[in-house]
């Protein structure tokens, strides 16, 4: 399986790679045809960050935008700083509530012509992303919309880049997503990224390991095949009539991500339309990633719980040959390949136990068996830095990379336990139905590159 | 070691080795690929600075084609100029300059481009079997404004490839003399893309509107239409009544949003009727949409009366509210004296109102 991924995966960015001049991103940022496209942030107590980060997403290069910042009722004081630095005026919106949502308490646009493109919309908090992304949905003017968090900071031609396989495809593009990293040790200067730096915290570190092999490795593999069943919350592109027609996102939804994407193929599989989703191998998105245990336990258990929770909820698409590669080999594949993997990880580890207590095993075999496991492991994890080194050759120095080929050999052994742990705890919250415990990430803001230098 | 097992000693004696050789392999060409970057980024910065003084020169000073010539060999002999990486940093910055140089003479940008010997390399690229290296090479043609042989590129331009078939049309339309001309015959689809090139190449070089517009609008080929409804805006040629009907009977979706923006562009007034009429037969929610923006510029009274009737009975607010921007925007005061049937659908309307009366939201 993963070395059939390989070699869809080289393809995929192989193509990808070749067609850069086919439309050429400096035609898209200049035109005046090109198709406008509504980014919708949500927003809840970032007050450190907020103005930053707002400012950031309004320097992105593309003729035709607006950005919508969803303040889902932060009870600090993000929605004033907002009011004071652009000159934020409430507006009598006439606002349907195609999506349903909780309340919105009204709408804000700016009185300065140079945030003419801002719109902000403040809400009662919905406990969850997804309510305040239906706000943000019900709110923006443009048929694609694209969904990011307000901690992230895109790269300036992320919109040309994402939008450019809506305009390219002969098919229709429901979807599109690209890479994200971990901008935790970053820096960045006038609110874009100034100079890539591998992360220096424990947890982010690994992080940034997991998202090289996942997007750059797996996304584009099943990007290839058009069998992506994922697009991140923390970037992507969507076409906002079929959204809509979907139901947008589930509030009670912890993936609510995959489950718009599943949601989304499953109406064209319905109507019998071909579709494309994909996939770029860009970097276009940095976000600050857990750097505390707890933090990061509990985003891990949200994810486990929000895959299960999902794969529940759909599973009547398993192996159904009415919807097509969606049920008979992308929903599968998440079912053994994702969903069920740590729990065999852990049978497995268990019988192995027992074995040795009770009947004694095979040491040779066993240490074999594992040295293979663990080798193919690292090996697909190079894989996907060398692709992403040829590539884009992210970081500045040799250490770094250095640094990145050790962390692909411990991570099996320090890390990847972790991960089964905070998986097998999500569902079995799931199970038990335990009321999910959110928590506040708390953000230590951008390196901003001045800072550093002074 | 006696390998008791089969599998095992497969994995053993086979499978373990491979993958560590694999391994070593990435871990070498990971490292190996960094350093020589690194010493290519220092190299790269070094010579920069020199490439540009020296393309700025050639471009900003008053040299003859002759001097021009002997500074491009001497230039060559200073720098690593066999070296591959050297040969694209000068011609990404060669094109560059080409591409922003706005009112210079940019000849002399193209006389380097030939005594460079780069006009020899993207032939290279045309000639090699890789639909990629072709598009490459059509692609340095067209941005360069070299010309070639049209037979190198015409024959491409029905390549299975939608790419090289792309770059190739685009590159003909750019590098040929007949420019517009080409697309008379042309029977492919022409893609959202291509448009876009098309019209990018359109605002960048001086172009004449095609003579024959007037045919293309009734091609056969749907997309040669969409284009020419795109060009005649680009060129304000504006339809008369019978081009205007045969295009808003069209049944392709596309085509008639195109004609009804193309006729808000033009601000064709003389067609509020024949729009009116179209809005009963139009069955496409975003057209009937685009429909009422066109009228908010075209309209009058006669539009205000035809949808001041419809208004209270139309059940989608998109299009309500459509409707309300349009009336606003022809007559301000109208819907303050308008009869409503019931205090819901007044409020309703009255929020729409202050939704388009808004400043900041419009």
């Amino acid at each position: 399986m993963y070395i059939a991924l390989t070699f869809l995966c080289y393809d995929a960015i192989k193509n990808y790679a070749n067609s850069k001049y086919f439309l050429h991103i400096g035609v898209l940022k200049k035109s005046n045809h090109a198709v406008g496209v509504s980014i919708i942030a949500p927003a809840f107590n970032e007050s450190s960050t907020i103005v930053d980060n707002v400012k950031s997403l309004m320097l992105l290069e593309y003729p035709k935008y607006e950005v919508v910042i969803v303040n889902d009722g932060s009870t600090d004081s993000s929605l004033q700083k907002l009011i004071d630095e652009f000159e934020l005026i409430k507006v009598d919106f006439f606002y349907q509530d195609k999506l349903k949502s909780h309340p919105v308490r009204g709408h804000y646009k700016s009185k300065n012509p140079v945030y003419s493109k801002l719109l902000v919309v403040d809400k009662i908090n919905g406990k969850s992303k997804a309510d305040a992304m239906n706000v943000g949905i019900n709110s923006c003017k443009y048929d694609i919309f694209m969904c990011t968090d307000v901690d992230c900071i895109l790269r300036k031609d992320s919109i040309s880049l994402l939008v450019k396989p809506f305009i390219e495809s002969k098919k229709r593009v429901i979807a599109t997503g690209a890479a994200i990293r971990i901008s935790n040790s970053c820096e960045f200067k006038d609110g874009m990224l100034f100079k890539s730096v591998y992360p220096k915290q424990y947890f982010p570190m690994f992080q940034e390991l997991e998202y090289i092999r996942a997007f750059v490795f797996g996304r584009m593999a099943w990007s290839r095949i058009n069998g992506l069943l994922l697009v991140s919350g923390g970037l992507g592109m969507f076409d906002k009539t079929l959204a809509i027609e979907a139901g947008g996102y589930w509030h009670k939804s912890l993936g609510e991500d995959m489950d718009l994407i599943i949601r989304m193929r499953k109406i064209m599989h319905e109507k019998n339309e071909s579709f494309l989703i994909k996939y770029i191998p860009e970097s276009l998105c940095w976000t600050e990633g857990p750097s505390t245990k707890n933090v990061f336990i509990r985003q891990r258990v949200r994810w486990a719980r929000g895959l299960i929770q999902t794969l529940f909820l759909h599973r009547k698409i398993f192996l159904n040959k009415n919807y097509g590669l969606t049920g008979l080999v992308s929903f599968p594949y998440f079912v053994f390949g994702e969903f069920l993997v740590p729990i065999l990880e852990a049978i497995g580890i268990i019988i192995i136990f027992f074995d040795i207590l009770i009947f004694g095993i095979n040491y040779n075999y066993f240490l074999i068996i594992t040295l293979f496991v663990y080798l193919f492991y690292v090996f697909i994890g190079l894989t996907s830095i060398l692709i992403d080194q040829v590539l884009y050759k992210h970081y500045s120095t040799l250490k770094e990379i250095i640094k990145l080929i050790l962390l692909v050999f411990i991570e099996p052994i320090i890390y990847h336990p972790i991960t089964i742990y905070t998986s097998l705890k999500g569902y079995w919250q799931f199970v038990a139905n335990k009321e999910l415990a959110w928590g506040v990430m708390t953000r230590q803001g951008f390196l901003n590159s001045s800072e550093k230098i002074n | 070691m006696h390998c008791k097992f089969n599998l095992y000693s497969i994995l053993c004696h086979f499978i373990i080795p491979i993958v560590v050789l694999f391994i070593l392999i990435c871990i070498v060409w990971i490292i190996k690929n960094r350093i020589i970057y690194q010493k290519r980024t220092i190299k790269r910065n070094n010579y920069n600075l020199m490439i540009d003084h020296f393309l700025i020169n050639i471009v900003f000073s008053s040299m003859t084609n002759e001097e021009i010539k002997s500074s491009v060999i001497q230039f060559k002999k200073e720098v690593p100029f066999n070296k591959n990486w050297f040969k694209k940093l000068v011609l990404k910055k060669l094109i560059n300059l080409k591409q922003n140089l706005v009112g210079t003479d940019s000849k002399k940008i193209i006389y380097a481009y030939r005594y460079f010997g780069f006009h020899l390399i993207s032939k290279k690229l045309i000639l090699k079997n890789s639909w990629y290296n072709k598009s490459l090479g059509f692609y340095h043609y067209q941005l360069m404004d070299y010309k070639i042989k049209k037979g190198q590129i015409e024959k491409y331009i029905h390549s299975s490839n939608k790419f090289l078939k792309s770059n190739a049309l685009i590159a003909l339309i750019v590098l040929s003399d007949e420019r517009f001309n080409i697309l008379k015959n042309y029977n492919h689809e022409i893609s959202t893309s291509d448009e876009l090139k098309i019209i990018d190449i359109i605002y960048n070089k001086e172009s004449s509107l095609p003579q024959e517009i007037n045919n293309w609008l009734y091609n056969e080929n749907l997309s040669i239409v969409l284009l020419t409804i795109k060009l005649a805006v680009r060129f304000r040629y504006s339809f008369n009544e019978f081009q205007i009907k045969k295009l808003i009977s069209n049944t392709n979706v596309k085509i008639r949003k195109t004609v009804y923006l193309a006729i808000k562009d033009l601000i064709i007034l003389d067609s509020n009727a024949l729009l009116l009429e179209q809005y009963n037969i139009e069955d496409n929610k975003q057209n009937k949409i685009e429909l009422l923006k066109t009228l908010s510029y075209i309209g009058n009274e006669i539009t205000i009366n035809h949808f001041s009737k419809i208004l209270t009975l139309e059940q989608d607010l998109d299009l309500k509210f459509n409707m309300v921007r349009l009336i606003k925007t022809i007559n301000t005061n109208y819907l303050n004296d308008f009869i409503f049937k019931s205090n819901e659908e007044q409020e309703v309307i009255e929020k729409m109102l202050l939704h388009v009366s808004n400043p900041y939201l419009n």
